[in-house]
């Protein structure tokens, strides 16, 4: 990363560039390279990886894979263009040092996977059943079908996973579990943890396990989660009106107490906490009391507010998402307050820190085994997948053998954001990877943004100015909603689309 | 003449979970012990309750040893463990 | 050193104060040290070759006879350490004047100035402006949103002394207090770089409290924090408290760990041995899990932080096992 520093007093008219350093770390970018399969030919053109935000009265510069973040004027802006387009520099001064910049590759262009089937992780998915009612679930499968993982096939995944981060000479695994709730299903979870550290102990690599989980078992099972998992996703929607309302035990009974005394448990122990707080229409304001309650009671490392995703159940309770602006506004309100407690606000498609080409594990070789002992690539349901045209089953396991579909699986990697043409001239792109495969399209003209859209632009634009240290800018441009709105609905935001 | 055998744990023990070991300390008399591998798996088994049987299978899973060579080996444990005032029998 | 507690009553309610489960436990008969009793604390003190007399509470400035509790050590040449919250009667605070500021030092401990804490900030700042060299300002963290702006400001007015004593908030082992987590210690270790930077600046140092740790700071951090002046120390060890009935406790958040009496033989070393030697299987471990495996533990570097904060880590979890077919031993 190459820093440019500040302009000075009475520079201005020399220099019309605020550029500013973006400290971001480097990415580690999965392997790949050569010719990639299912790549869209402007794709790979590497001068949509640089683009140009209007910014109020000014232009932000961002070139996520140079590490670079400068404030230019129009004037500047256009300099910049011309001087990519023809491939002349400016000369010398704070613009030659960007286009420098630009011809500096510091990262490859994240690219589909290739090569040999790699997991990024295990995800086991011991049962789909739960003992909530959530309103807004869209995990709700028949009751015959909620099915226990057997013993033996949770051990034969496990050991199928190891196997290959054996060959494979990794350095890292990880197990992550799905549901349902995984905890209806514990001695999946008692007997996979031990197997696969001690798999990892033979193998010579680092272990970690992750769990999502609605949080309301007993305290013993808790104390076990604080010592022997790392990351817990908890799912607490807010305090105890907003919880029972939306996470009802199947009873009809508060589910808040428990998952509260199981938040402070988790809180004391080792485990790194992740509250995971669903916002609706009617939630979408109490984000920054939610977030200051979350910081005085418990001791989260990460705090993730997501959008209520429309499903039958969420429709029928009359639960709504929240107006995307709204949403980023009070995202942006509550992530000042989480970052001066040390936690970490997260709305993963803003994540300016990742550079990908796939937002979920689709694509990345990610393993689902479900209690049937099917191998997928998403852990959503597959009537899910299916009502969007989507095939992610990649095969099953059957005794300690599996049996892998490789067209499948090249299906899956083909699934990434060099084949979403809409997202391509979008300066979120190598972060939010357009979303979802199953739950977000990404389709229309450009500049057809959606809630998401809207939301992951505004959200990751603040991230990168408060990234630069120009939380003030970013201020003044949340509050002024015309302002807002020009730099969201830019169709294109190659710098070369600059008029 | 074989009969079942009640184990329960010495109030005096605290214990913690810490990277690849479970320490025990006896609070009375400053005792301690490490607790590696299977004695520490079979340790997690019993905190959250699992009975005999239950425990016996998973780690014969987790090892891939036989069911029966598992027992023997957690009788070991449990005598060990008895002997050094961790867990008491009674009745 | 030793701590002698002198008062067990406070004028002030931290929500961190470590002396909350001794409070509740103590059958104390008696609010204020005798000053017979304090005689033979003196005794202690010079048994165990200790030259300075540190005076805490509740809130030591409270104690009707301070000022001759003073005397009495100041005669047997004793440097004054006093742990105040500031909030003293205006004839302790002349007492205190009256000391030359090399045999003595007050400290003062500050929370971060509210619209609700004006008074008491108002009183703290004017005890710090009087003291000016005898005293220095003392700050405990005990919230990871921590500001300590007010530090240097203050500093410069009251010409005290140039440093401020930062210490972590740990927790009683019951955790009825408010206490910084391991898993925020990080976070805070920058903030405190941060201060350190900003307090070289005001040719102000840091100085470290117990219960830090290395891993708080990467190493160029702390090389940084070294050519600031900060008296950087990771620290755990019996401080040795010693209560208004005699009895000597590890240190105030450990007071449920046991105590043992201060006999007319007591001595310094021979009470911190036996603390050590009752805490020892406790310290193998740390307040992380990869403490036992860490480096700078091993090398003894760092002690693995508060004793207080690894014991709570323990568990006591009641369990029992029916063996089935059991075969009696012969």
């Amino acid at each position: 990363m190459m820093p440019i520093p500040q302009t000075r007093q009475g520079e201005q008219k020399e220099s019309p560039a605020e550029a500013c350093p973006l400290s971001l770390p480097s990415a580690s970018l999965p392997k790949g390279g050569g010719a990639i399969r299912g790549m869209s030919a402007f794709g790979a053109h590497p001068d949509h990886n640089i683009f140009a935000l209007i910014l109020l009265s000014k232009f932000l510069i961002y070139a996520p894979l140079q590490n670079l973040a400068a404030i230019v004027d129009h004037a500047a802006t256009l300099r910049l263009r011309d001087s990519l387009s023809s491939r002349e520099n400016v000369g010398e001064g704070r613009l030659g040092e960007i286009v420098r910049i630009f011809n500096t590759r510091a990262e490859p262009t994240p690219s589909p996977k290739q090569g040999d089937f790699a997991p990024v992780f295990l995800g086991l998915l011991p049962t789909r059943s739960c003992n909530l009612a959530c309103q807004y679930c869209g995990f709700l499968t028949p009751a015959e079908s909620q099915t226990v993982m057997d013993l033996k096939l949770a051990r034969d995944a496990v050991n199928w996973y190891m196997d290959l981060v054996r060959q494979a000479g990794a350095q890292h695994a990880e197990v992550h579990y799905f549901g349902g709730e995984p905890f209806c299903a514990e001695e999946v979870l008692d007997l996979t943890v031990p197997l696969a550290r001690l798999r990892a102990r033979e193998a010579g690599c680092t272990m970690r396990f992750e769990v999502a989980t609605n949080g309301t078992f007993g305290q013993k099972r808790c104390q076990w989660a604080a010592d022997n998992l790392d990351t817990i996703v908890l799912s607490l929607d807010g305090p105890a009106e907003i919880q029972d309302q939306h996470r009802p035990r199947k009873n009809g009974n508060s589910s808040f107490e428990a998952v509260v005394r199981n938040a402070r448990i988790l809180s004391e122990g080792a485990v790194d906490l992740c509250l995971r707080a669903c916002v609706t229409s009617e939630t979408v304001d109490r984000m920054p009391e939610i977030a200051a309650w979350f910081c005085r009671d418990f001791r989260p490392s990460a705090v993730s507010f997501e959008p209520v995703q429309p499903s039958p159940q969420s429709v029928a309770a009359h639960l709504v998402p929240p107006d995307p602006w709204a949403f980023a506004l009070n995202f942006i309100t509550a992530a000042r307050i989480l970052e001066s407690h040390g936690v970490e606000p997260v709305y993963a498609s803003s994540d300016i820190r990742a550079r990908r080409v796939s937002f979920c594990p689709v694509g990345q070789d990610a393993v689902i085994v479900s209690p049937d002992g099917t191998i997928s690539a998403c852990y959503l349901l597959q009537r899910d997948w299916e009502a969007k045209g989507l095939d992610l089953h990649l095969g099953y396991l059957d005794g300690s053998a599996p049996h892998l579909d490789a067209d499948a699986i090249a299906f899956a990697r083909s699934l990434n954001v060099w084949n979403k043409p809409f997202c391509e001239r979008c300066f979120c792109k190598w972060h939010c990877a357009g979303g979802c495969h199953v739950n977000h399209t990404s389709e229309g003209p450009p500049g057809a943004y959606d809630q998401l859209c809207i939301q992951t632009r505004i959200i990751a634009l603040r991230n990168i100015l408060k990234a630069m240290g120009q939380d003030a800018l970013a201020g003044d441009w949340l509050q002024d909603r015309d302002a807002m709105e020009r730099t969201v609905y830019q169709a294109s935001d190659a710098l070369l689309d600059v008029r | 003449m074989s009969q079942a055998l009640l184990y329960h744990c010495s109030p005096a023990i605290v214990w913690v979970k810490d990277a690849g070991q479970t320490l025990l300390v006896d609070r009375e008399t400053g005792q301690s012990w490490l607790l590696h591998n299977m004695e520490a798996v079979i340790w997690d088994l019993l905190i959250v309750g699992y009975p005999y049987e239950k425990i016996i299978q998973m780690i014969s899973l987790v090892l891939s040893l036989s069911e029966e060579r598992v027992e023997h080996t957690l009788s070991g444990v449990l005598r060990t463990w008895q002997k050094a005032g961790i867990i008491h029998p009674s009745g | 050193m030793a701590n002698l507690a002198i008062s067990a009553v406070c004028n002030q309610k931290c929500v961190y104060c470590f002396t909350s489960d001794h409070l509740a436990d103590s059958a104390a008969y008696q609010d204020f040290l005798d000053v017979g009793d304090f005689a033979l604390r003196l005794d202690f003190l010079d048994r165990s070759g200790i030259d300075q007399v540190r005076l805490m509470g509740g809130e030591p400035t409270l104690h009707p006879r301070f000022l001759e509790l003073i005397e009495r050590a100041r005669v047997r040449n004793k440097k004054i350490i006093v742990f105040t919250n500031g909030l003293m009667p205006e004839e302790m605070l002349v007492g205190l004047e009256r000391l030359a500021a090399m045999d003595c030092t007050v400290l003062v401990n500050i929370n971060e100035p509210t619209e609700a804490r004006k008074k008491i900030f108002e009183r703290q700042r004017t005890v710090l402006c009087r003291l000016g060299e005898r005293a220095m300002p003392s700050f405990n963290i005990y919230q990871p949103d921590f500001r300590p702006d007010f530090l240097l400001p203050l500093i410069a007015e009251a010409k005290c002394k140039p440093a401020v004593r930062l210490g972590m908030a740990q927790p009683c082992l019951s955790g009825s207090n408010y206490y910084i987590h391991p898993k925020q210690y990080r976070f805070i270790g920058e903030k405190i770089v941060h201060l350190a930077r900003t307090a070289a600046g005001d040719g102000v140092r840091l100085e470290f409290d117990c219960g830090f740790v290395r891993c708080m700071f990467s190493d160029e951090d702390l090389e940084a924090l070294k050519t600031w002046g900060a008296d950087v120390g990771w620290r755990c060890n019996p401080i040795l408290d010693v209560d208004l009935e005699g009895w000597v406790i590890h240190c105030y958040p450990l007071s449920r760990l046991g105590s043992l009496p201060l006999t007319p033989e007591s001595e310094a070393p021979a009470l911190r041995s036996a603390f050590e030697s009752r805490t020892r299987p406790y310290r193998q471990v740390g307040v992380f899990q990869e403490c036992s495996t860490c480096p700078f533990k091993a090398s003894g570097e760092c002690p693995g932080g508060c004793l207080a904060v690894t014991i709570r880590r323990f568990r006591h979890t009641p369990f029992s096992l029916i063996v089935p077919h059991h075969e009696a031993e012969a």
